[in-house]
């Protein structure tokens, strides 16, 4: 078993390295090799080679990066917080918010644009909020049952909203349709660098709640009496994803397909649902199936670029129900 | 694409009998429709409400009630009947709803907008022929196509130019085959997406393509020009934005300072009055006037 999981994490850390190399190698314009790595370390080239690789491909390779990482593992603290196989970002409000916030700015202040990201983060973590808080309060506050269907109505509220706005201002509703496909954009250091830090410490965070979070597995009750707060784990879970979801709504848009499918794989692949290895794999296993999947995105039919959604769902599917098939 | 639609729209128009002016209860969706109708003295009984505003509607529209339109159908249905039209003239854009109101044993024309300068002759023959006025719609068309000619006249600088669709955080080109992609080399402007292929045709047979901006850099454009996708009054923000936009720093057109935002619909969809479009680009953005 241990062999097998330290393949695994051999595997996925050289995939990644793969990923990150093809990401900086390939683009819109082909750049040679020898000019990519003069360019990464300080060498001489020319202007525009310079500006390609150092300020649109390799801040979009680290957003990848980052991206990827913080839905992996948000995917897979929420699965182990409220042991459910089914949750993710989506389903504590997140995914809502972040969208309402987005077409606040896209479809009824264009203008602002800037602010979009600024706009996807507070509405997500708004939500999650709203979510934490309506569970928190009551009878059976805290439950997992509880948890879920709150975020599911929260959401829905959102959601509404945002179907809302799309309805008010149906002429630009063209804008909103790329944002909401999900996808990452060449555009400089500037959304990544002030972004960054709460993803870093977030994923920190997640770190943080992996022995938690394995005595939660074992239920309540045995959790309690290890000296867990389980209430506590759980809505420390929950926030720490909510603030990874958000954040990469912010810069990329909807890719609610990581969260939830990146930790199954890592499960079945991996044999085992221990946090200590299902956490960290997660989190490398979405960089690099984003940063992959974005690198296909942006050269198959360059030099347009297409959402980077339906390219995850190529690489990650087969290999998925493949598992599936295997483990059921 | 866009020409072998319209040739198809003329045959078919072409075999629809021409009308007498006095039968006819016209209702028209865009601007030029509207506009042309005015200048064909032909009054509407209602005339589609431009999203970026009436500046270039003709005076002769003054108190024609306005109608809302909504993507993908046009207007409501209930409304539209309500002003008991024998004739719609639609457009591309709003075809979706055309199945509806020919429902109501309405006519409808979806193909009368022009999406080329080329066609903008072709197109006011077509609805001069629908609201039976074919001889003033022909004068109409030769002075059009004067206009065009005229302003087209005499360039001696042709700068690189790339037009984009001024939707958030995406470079949205507007290719050759597009309204403004059209104007603008007419105007004088070289594309720089020249030998672009588009993704897919939208809308009115307008083809864009989500451009790397990396390729931007590349090609190294001297004038950018965005088509903002957005209410007037939000225009002056979205220029700031585009001004200011990290990824084309570094390209002359960033560094010159030319990179431009028109504030109107003119090179959004045809215009009726496509010569001072094509004069107004070449003196404000290509400077080649």
């Amino acid at each position: 078993m241990i062999i097998r999981r330290i393949s695994l994490t051999v595997a996925v850390s050289g995939l990644l390295l793969a990923a990150i190399a093809a990401s900086l190698a390939l683009g819109a314009v082909r750049i040679p090799l020898e000019e990519v790595m003069h360019s990464l370390f300080g060498g001489q080239v020319n202007q525009i080679s310079e500006e390609i690789i150092s300020n649109l491909r390799l801040p979009r390779t680290i957003s990848a990066i980052a991206v990827g990482a913080a839905l992996g593992t948000a995917g897979a603290l929420l699965q182990g917080g409220l042991g459910n196989p089914l949750a993710s970002p989506d389903i504590i409000g997140v995914t809502g918010g972040a969208s309402f916030g987005a077409m606040l700015i896209i479809l009824v202040n264009p203008g602002s644009i800037a602010l979009l990201p600024v706009a996807a983060i507070v509405f997500g973590l708004l939500a999650a909020a709203l979510v934490i808080m309506v569970s928190w309060t009551g009878p059976n506050r805290g439950g997992v049952g509880r948890l879920i269907l709150s975020g599911i109505a929260i959401g829905a509220v959102f959601m509404a909203g945002t179907t809302g706005l799309m309805a008010v201002f149906p002429s630009r509703v063209p804008s909103a349709a790329y944002w909401l496909a999900g996808g990452l954009v060449s555009e400089g250091w500037d959304t990544i660098r002030a972004v960054g830090p709460y993803i870093a410490v977030a994923l920190v965070v997640a770190l943080a709640l992996i022995r938690p979070l394995d005595r939660l597995a074992l239920g309540d009750d045995v959790a309690t009496s290890l000296g867990t707060h389980p209430r506590l784990i759980r809505v420390a879970s929950v926030c720490c994803a909510a603030v990874l979801a958000a954040v990469s709504a912010a810069v990329a848009g909807l890719l609610g397909f990581i969260g939830i499918l990146v930790p199954h794989l890592v499960r079945l692949l991996g044999g085992t649902s221990a946090h200590g290895f299902v956490i960290p794999i997660s989190t490398l296993t979405g960089a690099t199936l984003l940063t992959a999947a974005d690198t296909l995105a942006r050269t198959v039919w360059a030099p347009n670029e297409l959402p980077v959604g339906p390219f995850m769902v190529l690489i990650g599917v087969p290999l998925f129900l493949w598992l599936l098939r295997k483990a059921i | 694409m866009a020409a072998v639609a319209t040739l198809a729209a003329a045959a078919v128009l072409a075999a629809a009998p021409a009308a007498s002016a006095e039968e006819k209860r016209v209702v028209s969706f865009t601007p030029f429709a509207s506009n042309v109708l005015a200048a064909l003295g032909v009054k509407p009984i209602a005339i589609g409400k431009p999203p970026a505003g009436e500046k270039y509607l003709s005076k002769k529209l003054k108190g024609v009630p306005r109608l809302q339109l909504t993507h993908p159908n046009g207007p409501n249905i209930e409304l539209l009947a309500a002003t008991r039209p024998d004739l719609v003239l639609s457009s591309p854009t709003w075809r979706p709803g055309t199945a509806n109101i020919q429902g109501l044993g309405i006519k409808v024309y979806d193909n009368v907008e022009p999406e080329r300068l080329a066609t903008i002759g072709l197109a006011v023959r077509n609805i001069g022929r629908l609201v039976g006025k074919p001889a003033r719609a022909r004068k109409l068309a030769v002075r059009m196509n004067k206009q065009i000619r005229r302003n087209s006249r005499k360039i001696r600088k042709r700068p690189r130019v790339l037009v984009v669709l001024g939707l958030a955080r995406y470079t949205v080109a507007l290719l050759r085959n597009t309204w403004a992609g059209d104007v603008v080399a007419r105007a004088g402007g070289r594309l720089v997406t020249s030998k672009l292929k588009p993704l897919a045709d939208i809308g009115q047979g307008n083809q864009a393509a989500n451009l790397s901006n990396e390729k931007v850099v590349q090609l190294n454009p001297e004038v950018i020009i965005v088509v903002p996708h957005g209410r007037a009054e939000d225009v002056p923000s979205i220029a700031r934005y585009y001004r200011g936009y990290k990824p084309w720093r570094k390209t002359k057109a960033s560094r010159r300072g030319q990179i431009y935002v028109p504030t109107d619909d003119q090179l959004l969809q045809a215009t009726f009055n496509p010569g001072r479009t094509i004069k107004a680009v070449r003196r404000q953005f290509l400077r080649n006037w």
